[in-house]
């Protein structure tokens, strides 16, 4: 193989098939010309001439006609922003179980502070990656927010209701990821924090407040519902830029979290049945307010899933005039 | 720091900026000049060489690949020829790409025109 069929074989290795051939028969076609028209011999000016056309990899992105952005311009500054508020998320939410940790735990060591860091170091890695991931699929498949879109007129009026909208979401979306991490990294790893230390005697127990002995049932579906509202909040917050592709994607979120959650409800026994019964032997009263009372949080769930649902669905018809594309 | 160094990095700045916002300027004028060129069937080579002895330097790694966006684009046709041995793709300007040209002609005659009378006062 000589040098130009080197250089060409170079390029096209970066191009799709169906473009190689024609690229690569062109592409010899003028260097071979450039060639012939040069008065200097035959090797030497095969080299400046390659050389002049510079790097095959850059070449054949001239070609490709894209830039090859993982996160591009058009996105960036979502991403950033998004990145800035999930990493702040992630911190608070991985402090405020360590200071949990602490308050209940009679040793602490260098090794409790130390395992801190290194969740919090993993937590981030984790929250980079999947913020990155999403806004990498956007680019590659060049998802349009409505910002983008040239035939959506903005007006003036939408100025001051926005910026007061998105101070408030700003917060709710914050609080939501905060408090859902939290809670999927101490279900998770810490369950202990939850459950009700408890002295008989000489010896220390506790009791869970999870079910522990049908852990391996109810684990995966209160992930699944968990994980679902960390990607909700993020979805908001890209939401407040204005997509409306995005506004379906909440609905949808909201829809298929209120199924999971009662599909949890109605299954499972994720709290421990002898839960109040343990930290109040004998008292009846006591016992019953306590299901009373987690019956109620159950309800206060279902209930805001389901305005959560609503609200969404509302905003949608609100911004019926915009354009989805 | 002296000031001979201040100097020597303003200028050079000054030098890079000057040569970003040229490339920018021929970026935009690139299709008007290679379509000027088409209207009669030319291949890659010739019409480097052409755009050369004209004036308009245009490097080969963004000649061809430009020329095969403007086909797919619809402004230009191509077709293959077989010219002393060698293979050979002629291109020229669609019907559609006549149009297109005579439009971003007028555009730039237009924008020639504003901003020579913006200019004109200016002291050479």
């Amino acid at each position: 193989m000589n040098l130009i069929q080197r250089y060409v074989q170079a390029v096209i290795v970066f191009l799709p098939a169906k473009q190689q051939a024609e690229v690569a028969q062109e592409l010899t076609s003028h260097i071979m010309d450039m060639v012939a028209a040069s008065q200097k011999e035959s090797d030497v000016a095969t080299i400046q001439i390659l050389e002049s056309l510079g790097s095959p990899r850059k070449l054949a992105d001239s070609y490709l006609n894209r830039s090859n952005y993982l996160i591009g311009p058009r996105y960036y500054g979502v991403y950033s922003k998004i990145l800035k508020i999930v990493l702040f998320a992630i911190s608070i939410a991985f402090t405020v179980v360590f200071a949990v940790r602490i308050v209940f735990s009679e040793t602490i060591t260098w090794t409790t502070f130390l395992e801190y860091i290194a969740t919090l170091f993993n937590g981030g890695m984790i929250g980079f990656a999947y913020v990155t991931f999403i806004f990498s699929m956007l680019e590659r498949y060049e998802v349009k927010l409505d910002e983008d879109n040239e035939d959506t007129v903005w007006r003036v009026s939408q100025l001051s209701t926005d910026v007061q909208v998105d101070k408030t979401n700003l917060f709710e979306n914050l609080f939501e990821l905060v408090f859902t991490t939290a809670l999927l990294f101490i279900i998770n790893f810490h369950p202990a924090i939850l459950s009700f230390p408890q002295v008989d005697g000489l010896s220390n127990s506790v009791i869970p407040l999870f079910n522990e002995s049908m852990r391996a049932s109810w684990i995966g579906l209160i992930n699944v519902w968990l994980l679902i509202g960390v990607l909700r909040a993020i979805v908001t917050s890209v939401k407040q830029l204005g997509s409306k592709r995005l506004l379906y994607l909440t609905l949808f979120l909201d829809g298929l979290g209120l199924i999971v959650f009662l599909i949890i409800v109605f299954t499972q026994e994720v709290i421990n049945p002898n839960f109040a019964a343990h930290i109040v032997p004998g008292n009846e009263a006591l016992v019953m307010l306590f299901q009373r009372g987690s019956q109620i949080v159950v309800f206060a769930i279902i209930a805001m899933s389901v305005y959560e649902l609503l609200s969404s669905g509302l905003k949608l018809i609100k911004n019926k005039h915009v354009k989805l594309f | 720091m002296s000031h001979s160094i201040m100097c020597y990095i303003g200028d050079k700045h000054m030098h890079e900026l000057l040569n970003s916002v040229v490339l920018e300027l021929r970026r935009g004028v690139l299709i008007l000049g290679v379509l000027s060129q088409l209207h009669e069937k030319e291949y890659g080579y010739v019409l480097l060489v052409k755009l050369k002895e004209s004036h308009f330097e245009i490097e080969a790694g963004t000649l061809y690949p430009l020329l095969r966006r403007l086909e797919k684009q619809g402004l230009l046709e191509s077709s293959w020829q077989l010219i002393d041995n060698r293979p050979r793709r002629y291109y020229q300007m669609s019907a559609q790409g006549q149009m297109f040209y005579m439009k971003l002609k007028e555009e730039y005659s237009s924008l020639h025109e504003t901003i020579s009378k913006l200019t004109q006062g200016d002291a050479i």
